[in-house]
């Protein structure tokens, strides 16, 4: 098991041609250190989803870098895996063949890559849903295939994003328990994002608190729980203390994005007003 | 296995299940009750009567138009009791004479409907004027128990009567052939084989025109979704064309293509064509980046892309194109066999065809069975399609 570090210096990165550009992330660094859980929380809208696609290499930033363990991303590849938002399983392929899709598609050894993948399924409880296809499983279940299909991969770093929004609260619970065992066996450097505080700090080893749009880190907080991690833990003072100092920057940043459309709105208005 | 399951299952095949299935009998019940509908609508009669519509015309014995009525003269019309009496004015024979002004004369008639029909609504006098005689017609539905009589001064005229006997169908439906009637004329014409040539015929030309769109469209809606520069190439063409309705396109291909035949399968071509490209493309522009995203970060080359994501994405779209484009298609090559010809003998040249020469012949009932044949057909074609279809996507048929 390989475990890499990640980097991210000084990335810019815009959308939209000059004279009508919007800037999503703005002068964004952060390092993950091998090994590490690091979630990232930010107001909803603030970019998290383009600092996802630069890691993964689907997008290149305008300037700066993301080194992984020093070397520059410049395209996908699978030693970094996301799991997407919603199920990206391939609905036309069986479990299996999710699973399986990517260490095939490399021409690795056929045998070996079935016995992982059933491995794999026995671990995330998938071992009898093997031979059905995604639409036939639980929002629970096509999670845990998402895990084992990245795991298969075995990624140098694992890049989450938001991948347990949209299942019901028990689901959702049990997911992140699930999730969370898995990243103590491995210890596979992570990177998680979400908008849920409680998720972020059950998970994290650092707490990394977005700032509204152009997005940039605006404070890395340290979560000192100890590991294995259990939901009781939840309820100490020092996670209630961890939750309230994050709350408080969110809900700062909220408040800015709130403001930038009410001025924006305010301008309309008078505008309007000129000319009519 | 189990041995000593008691729950036994027996499997039933699939005809059985649909056999022994509700909705197989309602579909059944349903089709008969329609059929017994259109049978008694076809069949009932409205309302009848006995009707005469009887003419009497004044004509001038000595041909002296004048002499035929003067001013002053009245006439009488009488239909059973009621009757009505009208005095010829100057003006209406200054109108007769000129034989311009219609209205006078109708006035006149208007004056005798509105007296007569106080009983009897639907009649309608009707005066006419016409080559130097004038003759009344008391139209619409006279009870032929009632006599009519027309007189001037008194002198009584010869009637003629027009015509007898009065009813009126359902509307619409009542002019088509019973389904007793349909299957009699079905009876007649299924042992023609020149009907089952147009059978052959058809499906021939259809599924030659489907199968070269298949080949031809699915390709180039795979290439426009995929390619960027053969979009900006192609696409503004195709789009200028696609409007064309194919049936625009018939005189052009009788003119370019040598033989009906090839003139019928372009057009019938032209049918499915676009609509399948335009699901194609759709369908593969639909495709959810993030398959393409986490099959790219799984190490997936362009055309591992291309063949395990896009063309499977694309299928359902395929054949929803093809569903789609099969009926189009059956409509296309009907309208092109009506048109051109068909060239055939009695009852062949294509269902199309068949159609048309039984409306010429006037034999409706055959029209009908021409019609369920094509229904037929062309259920029988999407079926095909769904079972295809059904096949070749095992992950779309499972709830």
């Amino acid at each position: 098991m390989s475990k890499a570090s990640l980097e991210i210096k000084n990335v810019f990165k815009g959308f939209g041609e000059v004279w009508d550009r919007e800037e999503i992330i703005s002068d964004f660094s952060l390092t993950a250190n091998p090994g590490e859980l690091l979630v990232l929380v930010g107001p909803s809208g603030c970019g998290k989803s383009t600092l996802v696609n630069l890691i993964a290499g689907f997008d290149q930033p305008d300037s700066g870098e993301v080194l992984i363990n020093g070397e520059r991303i410049t395209n996908p590849g699978h030693d970094r895996m996301v799991v997407f938002q919603e199920t990206a399983l391939i609905p036309w392929q069986t479990t299996m063949q999710n699973v399986t899709f990517g260490p095939i598609l490399r021409g690795e050894n056929k045998k070996d890559i079935i016995s992982e993948a059933h491995r794999l399924l026995e671990k995330v409880g998938l071992a009898e849903f093997k031979e059905k296809f995604p639409i036939q499983l639980s929002g629970g279940m096509q999670r845990r295939a998402e895990l084992a299909r990245a795991m298969i991969n075995n990624p140098e770093v694992m890049i989450m994003d938001e991948p347990f929004r949209g299942l019901d609260a028990m689901s959702r619970e049990l997911m992140q328990e699930f999730f969370v065992k898995l990243f103590e066996e491995h210890g596979r450097t992570n990177i998680f994002v979400t908008s849920e505080i409680d998720e972020a700090i059950f998970l994290a080893d650092r707490l990394v608190v977005l700032t509204n749009r152009p997005t940039a880190v605006r404070k890395v907080i340290d979560i000192k729980l100890p590991r294995p991690r259990n939901f009781a833990m939840l309820r100490d003072v020092e996670a209630y203390e961890y939750k309230k100092e994050a709350m408080e920057l969110l809900h700062e940043e909220a408040i800015k994005s709130f403001k930038a459309a009410g001025d924006r709105s305010n301008f309309l208005d008078a505008v309007s007003r000129q000319t009519g | 296995m189990a041995t000593d399951s008691t729950l036994v299952i027996k499997k039933r095949s699939k005809f059985q299940k649909a056999v022994t299935s509700l909705t197989f009998w309602r579909g059944v019940a349903a089709l008969l009750g329609f059929l017994i509908i259109w049978e008694i609508c076809s069949r009932m009669e409205l309302w009848t009567a006995e009707y005469q519509a009887v003419e009497y015309t004044l004509v001038s014995s000595s041909g002296e138009q004048n002499s035929i009525v003067k001013v002053g003269d009245s006439i009488s019309a009488k239909i059973g009791d009621y009757g009505a009496e009208y005095v010829i004015t100057k003006e209406l024979l200054e109108a007769r004479d000129n034989n311009t002004s219609p209205m006078t004369i109708r006035n006149m008639a208007e004056e005798f409907t509105k007296q007569i029909n106080k009983d009897f609504k639907i009649i309608t006098a009707e005066i006419l004027y016409k080559n130097g005689s004038m003759s009344m017609v008391l139209t619409g539905a006279k009870p032929s128990k009632y006599t009519s009589e027309m007189s001037i001064n008194g002198t009584q005229l010869q009637g003629v009567v027009l015509s007898e006997a009065f009813s009126i169908a359902v509307p619409w439906i009542g002019k088509v052939p019973p389904p007793t009637e349909v299957i009699v004329a079905w009876k007649e014409i299924i042992v023609v084989p020149g009907y089952w040539e147009s059978w052959y015929l058809s499906t021939g030309r259809v599924f030659a025109g489907f199968i070269m769109a298949q080949i031809i469209g699915i390709p180039f809606g795979l290439l426009l979704a995929v390619n960027r520069y053969f979009r900006d190439i192609f696409f503004p063409p195709f789009e200028i064309l696609r409007p064309i309705p194919p049936l625009a396109w018939v005189p052009a291909s009788i003119v370019f293509w040598p033989t009906t035949e090839m003139s019928i399968a372009f057009v019938t071509f032209l049918g499915a064509f676009f609509t399948i490209v335009i699901n194609v493309l759709g369908g593969a522009k639909s495709i959810d980046v993030r398959y393409l995203r986490s099959a790219q970060s799984m190490g997936a080359s362009q055309w591992d892309l291309f063949s395990k994501i896009i063309l499977p994405g694309t299928l359902p779209s395929i054949f929803t194109g093809a569903a789609v484009g099969m009926g189009i298609t059956w409509e296309v090559v009907l309208a092109g066999e009506m048109i051109s010809g068909g060239g055939g003998q009695q009852a062949s040249g294509g269902l199309g065809f068949f159609i048309w020469s039984s409306y010429m012949g006037g034999t409706v009932a055959q029209v009908i069975v021409g019609m369920i044949s094509i229904g037929i057909a062309g259920y029988l074609s999407s079926s095909l399609i769904r079972f295809i279809g059904d096949r070749s996507m095992p992950w779309k048929r499972l709830f």
